[in-house]
């Protein structure tokens, strides 16, 4: 090793003695890597707690209605929902879109924060990553169910067949089928992957039979090896680089099933951008409603600590405000581009038939984080929680504002119409809350809700230089 | 009483106790109890959008072409471009793209099998319409469009491929508020068979697809029922299949495959050229695709054997030329114009400059509705003109629509024409 020179101190430095930088640790009082892994570990080896069995039961029942609902709807028809003539996409869209906008944060944490080198992603990476793959799972539910004849919605995909028919590869509904299943597949292997070595931790501290063998099987023979390191971190790094664009693509093709129609409201081109912002926007709030009580309930208050709830907040902050200018932008261009069919569908977002949702959305979406600027409201954790609610809520809304709004009233006035759900379409949506929280419960109760190997390499004693 | 007809109306005749059919000092008293009136048009106002476009028989003979002044496309680039003053026929047998920098290749019938000798197109004279729906009855029998009942006409949605749009219009515009001294317009609004429709290129699956003789066909076995075609439809004339319209009892709609089936008996008094869709395919208007081939075989069999006679030839060695190929003008009626009592709709080949349908597309009355979208639809439509009477004391100079229309469009200038 070469010997390192010393370096003559700036001039500067010797006249302006500047304060040491500190870091704010991202795994508070001194825990040991021994500890890391007993916490972590221990939540998936413990006895299966009470309130753990409460919680699935009753999201279990919950998940029914999905169920129940969609089996009366393929056996019956679209028609048991509330779409109508002008109102084509009713409900089931908005929830696509809703719970496909939730699946952004865990891939912009754990890939685009990656490359970032935005070390407090440690602690929150796998549980989002989790809810991405269980919400697009949920998305995924409604545009295949969506459609009038279920049983062949396999054509969208492009099959050799016996008729020599083709997908058509203009519509965005068929970009959707690639963005969305590219998505969910890069999200479950970049997940999984992440997970092997966590998986291994579990496999050799199991004493039982099955636990050997489930996480042995999902272990994949991982030895620790150097080499095995080696591959791994590489094969992380490709895999963040892969899905970072993903972040993109997806939100972006979701929203040109709007962009790409010409409905005046839907025709606009700051919807990708849009688009992607609120979905950050919505995952960061969704991460927020899911972990702010896991943490409380499994004690890791050491592991996500105030900085991360913090960082959290600023970004459902900016992308809040991002959003926010985006329904000015937006109204600002209908007015300024001059076109009638335009400017009629932005004021009647606002002040038509469905004027309700769209003050609920700004309200949920523009105003409610701005809260976020004060120290005070972020270290409230039970407020950052309900905070967090609204900003799920009013995605929701952003979703029905756009889809709903235009299509019961575009250009001509003689096919005007209103939109209400049905019973059916409320219980099926409902009930994917349930589908949801059935699989975030199985996730926490039999997987590594953190990735140990990540947290420990933030933790002071992964760092040759610090002082000891 | 059929499955229709139950359920619906009110038995008057208790009124008509006593022998004499006029009964005289009866009183009138409110019940208090409401009844839901099933009403496929909500909206009665067009919003001052040009969509119905109208005259005074003055400003008319002033301005024979004031139809193509109005709307978005009046002050836009020309949808043809650099093409705009081709022939109706050149335009129909090329799809110009006007100044596209990309070139495009030829088309034309005569170089490629992308153009049949055919190009179908309508026109709907707005000036002859009286309104009286028996396109919309007419189409419904001919094409076996469902009968949907009540409940579903309330949820909006009725399947009728034909719709007759009334709009009314007052001098006096204050918001929400229904007018008492209207005028009225009507349009019937059928698919436009867009040349560049806007529901085909969404469709996933190409389910609904242009063909050689610009039709904007349908195919129902292939519809998987996204619905995507119908939003993207700006002039809203898809109809989906949300139920089983035809295997199930209206009223036993949402009993799914527990509720009872139709009577056959009803299955007997379809149309057997026209195909019945089940559930959750998308459906519309086809310009009767059924008669337009059954007017197309016949006349490849006439002129078969009309080669037959004169040349004495047959199988493979008979020559038929173009020309004996295409279906004389007149021959195809669809049938909404079959049974329009004023001949307001015409149908035919709009690639051949002498038949009806092109010449009434060469009128100054001819516009598109929402033409500005440039999807060139196929159905035009001839603007109406009024003709009142100036010593009425409700004369106007202008309709109340086209006024309505110019305030909306140059509010600068609102107040001008009161």
């Amino acid at each position: 090793m070469s010997e390192v020179k010393e370096v003559e101190e700036h001039e500067i430095l010797k006249r302006v003695d500047p304060a040491p930088w500190k870091d704010v640790p991202l795994v508070l009082n001194n825990r040991s890597y021994k500890w890391v892994t007993d916490k972590i570990c221990g939540i998936v080896e413990s006895k299966t707690p009470t309130w753990w069995w409460w919680c699935f039961i009753t999201a279990l029942c919950i998940a029914s209605f999905t169920g129940m609902g969609l089996v009366y709807l393929v056996s019956t028809g679209v028609g048991v929902w509330g779409n109508n003539n002008p109102v084509n996409w009713g409900w089931a869209i908005v929830n696509f879109v809703f719970w496909i906008g939730i699946g952004h944060a865990g891939t912009l944490i754990s890939a685009v924060l990656c490359l970032l080198k935005q070390k407090w992603r440690t602690s929150i990476n796998r549980a989002s990553e989790a809810m991405t793959v269980f919400a697009v799972l949920c998305a995924g539910i409604f545009p295949l169910f969506h459609v009038g004849r279920v049983w062949f919605a396999w054509w969208l995909f492009p099959l050799p067949n016996s008729n020599a028919i083709w997908p058509q590869f203009r519509s965005p509904l068929e970009w959707d089928v690639f963005a969305v299943s590219t998505y969910a597949t890069v999200s479950i292997l970049f997940w999984y992957m992440g997970m092997i070595p966590d998986m291994a931790v579990l496999r050799d501290r199991a004493k039982e039979t099955w636990r050997k063998y489930f996480y042995g099987f999902f272990a994949m023979g991982w030895r620790n090896a150097n080499n095995h390191w080696r591959n791994f971190e590489m094969a992380y790094l490709l895999l963040a680089g892969l899905s970072t664009p993903l972040v993109l693509s997806v939100h972006t093709i979701v929203s040109f099933d709007f962009a790409v129609a010409n409905l005046p409201g839907w025709h606009t081109t700051i919807f990708p951008p849009y688009f992607v912002a609120g979905a950050i926007f919505s995952g960061f709030g969704m991460v927020l409603t899911l972990l702010l009580p896991v943490r409380s309930v499994f004690g890791l208050r050491d592991l996500i600590t105030q900085k991360h709830i913090d960082n959290m907040c600023m970004i459902t902050l900016a992308t809040g405000s991002l959003v926010g200018y985006a329904y000015a932008m937006e109204f600002f261009i209908a007015w300024y581009g001059a076109n009638s069919y335009e400017g009629f569908a932005f004021i009647n977002r606002a002040f038509g038939n469905y004027w309700w949702s769209y003050w609920i959305m700004v309200s949920c979406n523009v105003i409610c984080p701005q809260l976020f600027w004060f120290k005070k409201i972020r270290e409230n954790t039970p407020l950052v929680w309900i905070i967090s609610i609204f900003v799920n809520v009013g995605m929701w809304f952003e979703r029905f504002v756009i889809a709903n709004t235009t299509l019961s009233r575009d250009f001509l006035p003689s096919s005007w119409g209103y939109y209400s759900p049905t019973v059916v379409d409320i219980f099926t949506f409902f009930g994917t809350f349930g589908f949801f929280s059935v699989l975030f419960l199985l996730f926490l109760r039999f997987l590594p809700l953190m990735p140990m190997c990540e947290v420990k390499s933030v933790m002071p004693q992964a760092n040759p230089h610090a002082d000891h | 009483m059929g499955r229709v007809g139950q359920g619906t109306g009110y038995d008057v005749t208790p009124l008509l106790s006593g022998d004499s059919l006029v009964i005289s000092g009866v009183s009138i008293e409110p019940t208090g109890s409401f009844e839901i009136l099933a009403n496929v048009q909500e909206h009665w106002s067009m919003e001052g959008r040009a969509i119905v476009r109208e005259a005074n028989v003055d400003e008319y003979t002033s301005d024979t072409g004031f139809a193509s002044k109005m709307g978005a496309e009046s002050h836009s680039p020309p949808m043809w471009g650099k093409d705009q003053n081709n022939s109706l026929a050149e335009k129909a047998t090329s799809t110009p793209r006007g100044n596209s920098a990309y070139e495009h290749p030829d088309h034309t019938y005569e170089k490629s099998d992308v153009f049949g000798i055919h190009q179908w197109g309508m026109t709907i004279d707005l000036n002859q319409c009286t309104g009286c729906s028996a396109c919309v009855v007419a189409c419904q029998s001919e094409n076996n469009i469902p009968v949907v009942g009540k409940d579903q006409v309330l949820r909006g949605r009725e399947m009728h491929w034909i719709r007759l749009d009334r709009y009314f219009s007052s001098p006096t515009r204050d918001g929400a508020e229904i007018p008492s001294d209207v005028q009225v317009s009507f349009q019937g609004v059928a698919c436009m068979h867009c040349e560049t429709a806007p529901c085909e290129s969404v469709c996933p699956v190409n389910a609904t697809v242009h063909d050689e003789e610009g039709l904007n066909a349908m195919a129902y076995n292939r519809c998987v029922g996204t619905r995507y075609c119908a939003n993207n439809c700006p002039y809203k004339v898809r109809r989906f299949n949300f139920f089983d319209w035809n295997k199930r009892d209206t009223n036993e709609l949402y009993q799914g495959p527990l509720g009872e089936k139709n009577d056959s008996l009803v299955d007997l008094g379809k149309n057997p050229d026209v195909t019945v869709r089940m559930r959750g395919v998308m459906e519309k208007c086809t310009y009767c695709v059924q008669r337009i081939q059954e007017s197309k075989i016949r006349t490849k069999v006439n002129a078969q054997n009309k080669a037959k006679y004169n040349t004495g030839e047959d199988g493979a060695s008979l020559q038929l030329s173009t020309k004996d190929l295409k279906v004389p003008d007149g021959t195809i009626k669809t049938a909404c114009q079959q049974v329009c009592p004023s001949e307001a709709i015409v149908f035919g080949d709009v690639s051949d400059p002498d038949s009806k349908v092109s010449k009434l597309k060469n009128n100054s009355r001819d516009y598109s509705v929402l033409g500005y979208l440039n999807t060139r639809p196929r159905t035009t439509f001839l603007a109406k003109v009024r003709n009142p009477n100036p010593k009425m004391p409700d004369f106007v100079s202008s309709p109340y629509a086209t006024k309505e229309y110019h305030d909306r469009a140059h509010p600068s200038h609102h107040g001008d024409q009161h």
